[in-house]
């Protein structure tokens, strides 16, 4: 089991190095950048593209998590305020997190003040030891649902495993899990100067601890995985709350829709036609089969098979989406 | 009983140390083989023979999701045969708890049955029967799968507790006396394996899981199940079986705390 080595992995690692974080503060950090850190393509800040004023986001690979990519397969970004920087999700692997803090720091020298996890899915928040511990002891705080830490605690071991085995054991030696500073139990708004960001923490959907950004001045809402677009939707809360929550989406005003996988969307019919026929078709497959008194098995082979080539990744999530739909549905 | 089951988990780990993952699949299977070690552990020096002419094990070749791999237990012997399963011995063989369960069938025939089980790691999954004569017979399926032990137990642990002990029991068609019909118990409990290490806190996720389960038909007790830490989340058993007479079901689940959960079920159409 993976318990024992996972706790002696995070207790006998010793990054970040003191002489790091002094050196992010002199603003030297490119000078240190080949330092026990992979070169290559994995290596420099990661690409952002400023998609509303002050908000960049950074467009992860519509692929599974493996070594080549080290985990960047989800959106990230960052909103540059005028008093702070407020970091939304962080990347799949510390590296990913590194490499989303030089971004940070070649678009402002601004401090960070938040870290906002969208969920507690691995692609979204392995990178949080490299942006948690870049100010000054206790200046980043950790902002998630309410349910964010007992999610993580509950699946952090797996979670550990999982990056060990498939990004590589020098990444999971430097993942930490962090309690979260700021939790989000309904609403929260975060002032960062010349802006307010409103948080919403969402009733179980993808997971149970979905958790939006919307900036009110800008009309831009940052979704988490909320929204898949190209990317197949993973069903890891409740398919039907999740159909709930879309439609709430809805009325939201929004002109930019940033999803957690897949390119920002500038209407919610845009961000969310394709996810919500997915959804229904996932439902309706499922509830034909369990109306027939079927087997996940005769599920698996039914359900939803009309959206097949509709989505990158689909062989390998979708027969885990029925898996899961059909679980809650012989309940509900 | 904690101590019976460090040492089952020690001795898998010991036993699984040497393996390298190679070549096709039958090679896997070899590798992956460990009945030598997990046998002794439930059957002692008793002699197990090939159950291939009796039962068979059904189970995905590779599971969409190691938390929740259906397995379904098939009776190859005709209503007129004259061997009888008593009870099947479920095991998941390279699960840190390689028992699913023990399912014992104390007044009648039961066709086939299912559960779902979770699979820590590439493994064989083993049914063995105990013969009215006596006789240990096995058989054998072999599962891709990997996590499922310490994959979280619920999606939503609230929910989870709020429904604590809730049992549905449902059938395929309405019962008919001497028509075999399938009907399914379900329970609602996270089955907490106690396998989840805590990362924040260093500390296990601590284990509450379903530990016995009896299904009573028409007055009579028709599956004796003794569960552990294997069995997925929100407990099944489906079963087929053959009613002599149409009647209602009476269900009874306990679990690690003590907990005692029952359920009543008649048919529509009243009995008789
Ligand atoms: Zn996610």
């Amino acid at each position: 089991m993976l318990g024992p080595q996972g706790a002696d992995a995070a207790t006998d690692a010793v990054w970040p190095p003191l002489t790091r974080r002094a050196a992010i503060a002199t603003g030297a950090v490119a000078a240190l950048s080949g330092l026990s850190w992979p070169a290559g393509a994995q290596a420099g800040p990661l690409p952002v593209s400023e998609v509303a004023p002050g908000h960049f986001v950074h467009y992860g690979a519509h692929q599974m998590t493996d070594a080549g990519n080290a985990g960047d397969i989800a959106n990230c970004g960052f909103v540059v305020g005028r008093s702070g920087v407020a970091v939304i999700d962080s990347g799949g692997s510390p590296a990913v997190g590194r490499r989303l803090l030089q971004a940070v720091r070649r678009t402002t020298d601004r401090p960070i003040r938040y870290l906002i996890n969208t969920h507690m899915h691995p692609d979204h928040v392995f990178g949080n030891v490299a942006l948690r511990t870049a100010g000054d002891d206790g200046a980043v705080a950790i902002v998630g649902h309410a349910r964010l830490e007992a999610a993580l605690r509950a699946r952090s071991d797996t979670y550990l495993g999982q990056l060990k085995a498939r990004v590589g054991p020098t990444a999971a030696k430097r993942a930490r899990f962090y309690q979260t500073d700021i939790a989000v139990e309904a609403t929260r708004q975060l002032d960062l100067g010349d802006r307010t960001l409103e948080l919403t923490a969402w009733p179980t959907a993808h997971t149970n601890n979905d958790l939006s950004v919307l900036d009110p001045t800008t009309g831009t809402f940052w979704a988490g995985d909320l929204v898949f677009r190209t990317r197949v939707p993973a069903v890891d809360g409740s398919v039907l709350g999740w159909l709930d929550v879309l439609e709430r989406l809805r009325a939201r005003p929004a002109s930019t829709i940033l999803p957690g996988h897949g390119r920002a969307a500038s209407s919610w019919a845009a961000a969310l036609d394709d996810q919500q026929r997915y959804l229904r078709a996932l439902v309706s497959g499922v509830r034909a089969v369990l109306d027939d008194f079927g087997t996940i098995e005769q599920a698996v082979a039914t359900a939803g098979r009309s959206e097949a080539g509709r989505w990158a990744l689909f062989e390998q999530y979708h027969a885990r989406n029925v898996t899961t739909a059909y679980a809650e549905l012989e309940w509900n | 009983m904690p101590g019976l089951r460090l040492i089952a988990a020690a001795m898998v780990a010991a036993a699984t140390i040497a393996l390298v993952p190679q070549g096709g699949q039958a090679q896997q299977s070899i590798e992956y083989n460990q009945w030598d070690a997990v046998k002794p552990m439930y059957f002692g020096d008793r002699e197990i023979g090939d159950g291939s002419a009796v039962l068979a094990v059904k189970a995905p070749d590779r599971a969409h999701d190691a938390a929740l791999v259906p397995v379904e237990v098939i009776s190859k012997l005709g209503p007129d045969s004259d061997q009888r399963i008593e009870a099947v011995t479920l095991l998941v063989e390279r699960n840190p708890v390689p028992l699913a369960g023990r399912f014992a069938f104390p007044s009648q025939r039961i066709g086939k049955f299912s559960t779902r089980v979770r699979v820590q790691s590439y493994t064989y999954i083993r049914a063995i029967a105990e013969m009215a004569d006596g006789r240990l017979l096995r058989a054998s399926k072999f599962v891709k799968a990997s996590g499922g032990c310490s994959a979280p137990a619920m999606k939503d642990p609230e929910e989870a507790m709020a429904n604590l002990g809730q049992i549905r029991i449902r059938t395929s068609g309405d019962a008919r006396r001497s028509q075999p019909v399938t009907a399914q118990v379900m329970i609602r409990h996270p089955n907490y394996s106690g396998m989840q290490y805590d990362q924040i806190h260093r500390s296990y996720i601590p284990a509450h899981y379903v530990e016995g389960i009896a299904v009573d038909y028409a007055g009579q007790t028709l599956i004796r199940a003794k569960t552990d830490i294997s069995i997925s989340e929100n407990p099944t058993l489906r079963f087929t079986f053959t009613p002599e007479r149409v009647d209602g079901f009476a269900v009874s689940v306990t679990d690690s705390k003590n907990n005692t959960f029952q359920q009543h079920w008649a048919p529509a159409g009243g009995q008789g």
